[in-house]
């Protein structure tokens, strides 16, 4: 595909959190952790760029070549289309509004999504990325703890065809969190990178191992700011013509850089996404975090369940 | 065909009286064209006869330069070539040659299988070639067909007018489709003009062709393949796009085609 090949696929796992109001540092962290486990990059599944298979041995010439007819073989250029505008309209489930170790609380959640995003190809390898998005979380019982997230991105991305078509990511990238009045309370600059290796099983099916990284370089207020390094494995298949299945299981671990404390979090995703058309798509997701912190008032369980109509048009 | 159109009437008159008569998926023969011998289920041989009704377990052979034409019940029609051998039971099995379907889009019989490839042609007109254990060919004029691999899950590929997939008969994974000149297929191929009555798909075909002639994306090559087989030659421009009709002599001359 076109041929029916496989689209490549993003989608965030709806993950949410909440804030316990024990302190602005605290408040502040957990509205990073909700911002950021929302992000979950699924792995990517390349297009198809194979060759056609071997074909070995040739028919004899044959009087019944005229039944065939002359089969004169065309080339189709690639029409790269760099833009992307994503909306998205989310509404989940979480289990744990406040990420708390104990005294849980749930909610209903909804996070509509805006997303632009510019990837020009440089080489046939190297692709710069530049991108922006603005999403809201609104909390059906919790509204106090409503609040806007904000992210620029700019990177490249760089494939290696003779290494298994590995990937390695490099780039820059800003957070803003915001009230619902678009007034801040944390910001932060980070470099991030990784490297992700496919392995693509037939077709349909795609296993991807990868590790990432985000060093923060400054965060306003400061104590919020963390590096994290993370590794995951993940697993994509198309099940169907329109209907794509995917699984991420991530092992993160943050690094506070101004205060004594180090979170380590295991996260599992999995996720069904359905185009009604290359444009249209509605996904449903489930998602499970535990955490593990050095400072027992972080440790906190949730899982969340939910769904997403998402457009996104390509040019 | 309108002794054609006689003759499935008849049939289909047949089948109301007499449904237990033909399981899986029985035709009728609406055009002979030199050699074309029926073998019926216990070995029995004979000649082909036009309005011939032909049941599930039998055999559809044509001779070196023969050709044949089969209509079903749901208004499929499938085409013989020359030195082919197509066998009717619960789908259309293609044991070797080459066939031309056109099926409208709910035509029960628009399964074609070769070796271990599935072609559903329903909604669409294609050809399938295969020669012995060496390839398999599918290419689409109009419509789409979905080629797939019924043991390997996932293995399926939607397959669009104006494009071709060749790869083994026993293929355990579905090649890359390449896209091919619907127009020069459509003037060059006798299972498509050559002694038979216009396909029920010409329509919708020549649409095609004038989307695909309209396609900047779309780049001619010189490379051709001349009927059968897979051998990819060079050729002048003017005569991949002029080309005029393959001669109509039943034995012409096979071309030797120059190294690449």
């Amino acid at each position: 595909m076109p041929r029916r090949f496989i689209r490549s696929s993003f989608f965030a796992a709806i993950f949410l959190a909440g804030v316990v109001s024990t302190g602005r540092g605290q408040g502040i962290s957990r509205s990073v952790d909700r911002a950021q486990l929302l992000r979950n990059q699924q792995p990517t599944l390349r297009e198809e760029s194979g060759t056609n298979s071997e074909t070995e041995g040739v028919a004899p010439a044959s009087p019944n070549d005229p039944d065939l007819g002359e089969q004169a073989i065309l080339k189709r250029t690639d029409q790269y289309q760099p833009w992307s505008i994503v909306v998205s309209a989310p509404v989940s489930y979480t289990s744990n509004v406040a990420l708390v170790p104990v005294g849980e609380k749930s909610d209903t959640l909804f996070t509509p999504l805006f997303a632009v995003s510019y990837a020009p190809r440089i080489t046939r390898s190297l692709y710069a990325n530049f991108s922006v998005s603005q999403q809201m979380f609104y909390y059906d019982r919790f509204t106090a703890l409503n609040f806007g997230s904000f992210d620029a991105h700019a990177g490249v991305s760089y494939s290696v065809p003779q290494w298994h078509d590995l990937i390695f990511r490099a780039g820059y990238s800003y957070n803003r969190l915001t009230n619902t009045d678009f007034n801040e309370f944390f910001s932060s600059h980070s470099l991030v990178g990784g490297a992700e290796l496919p392995f693509r099983i037939g077709r349909a099916q795609q296993i991807s191992v990868g590790v990432d990284t985000s060093i923060n370089l400054d965060s306003e207020p400061a104590p919020p700011g963390r590096n994290e390094y993370s590794a995951f494995f993940g697993y994509t298949a198309q099940v169907a013509r329109n209907l794509t299945f995917n699984a991420v299981v991530r092992l993160a671990v943050r690094d506070y850089t101004d205060l004594d404390r180090t979170d380590v979090s295991e996260i599992l995703a999995v996720s069904a996404t359905y185009y009604f058309r290359p444009w249209l798509s509605l996904n449903v997701a489930a998602t499970y975090a535990h955490n593990d912190s050095n400072r027992d008032v972080f440790d906190y369980d949730v899982g969340n369940g939910g769904g997403a109509v998402s457009v996104n048009f390509r040019f | 065909m309108g002794n054609g159109r006689a003759g499935i009437a008849a049939w289909a008159a047949v089948l109301v009286f007499s449904a237990d008569a033909f399981a899986g998926v029985p035709g009728l023969v609406t055009r002979v064209v030199k050699n074309v011998s029926v073998v019926r289920p216990g070995g029995a041989t004979h000649s082909a006869a036009p309005n011939e009704s032909i049941g599930s377990g039998a055999n559809v052979r044509t001779g070196p330069d023969a050709r044949a034409e089969l209509t079903f019940a749901d208004s499929a029609v499938t085409r013989l070539g020359g030195k082919t051998v197509l066998r009717l039971g619960d789908e259309l099995i293609l044991d070797e040659g080459a066939v031309l379907f056109d099926a409208p889009r709910r035509a029960s019989s628009a399964t074609i299988r070769t070796g271990t490839i599935n072609v559903e042609g329903a909604g669409a007109t294609g050809i399938i070639e295969r020669f012995g254990r060496v390839y398999a060919k599918v290419m689409v004029l109009q419509g789409t067909a979905r080629v797939f691999l019924p043991e390997k899950v996932g293995e399926s590929i939607l397959l669009k007018a104006g494009q071709i997939l060749i790869m083994k008969p026993d293929a355990k994974g579905l090649a890359e489709p390449v896209d091919y000149n619907i127009a020069h297929l459509y003037k060059t191929s006798l299972l498509v003009h050559h002694e038979f009555a216009r396909l029920p798909g010409e329509p919708q075909i020549l649409a095609e062709i004038a989307k695909q002639q309209s396609d900047p994306n779309l780049i001619p090559t010189n490379l051709v393949i001349h009927g059968r087989g897979t051998l990819v030659t060079l050729e002048n421009s003017a005569n991949v796009q002029s080309k005029p009709k393959a001669a109509a002599s039943p034995t012409p001359t096979p071309r030797p085609s120059p190294r690449r």
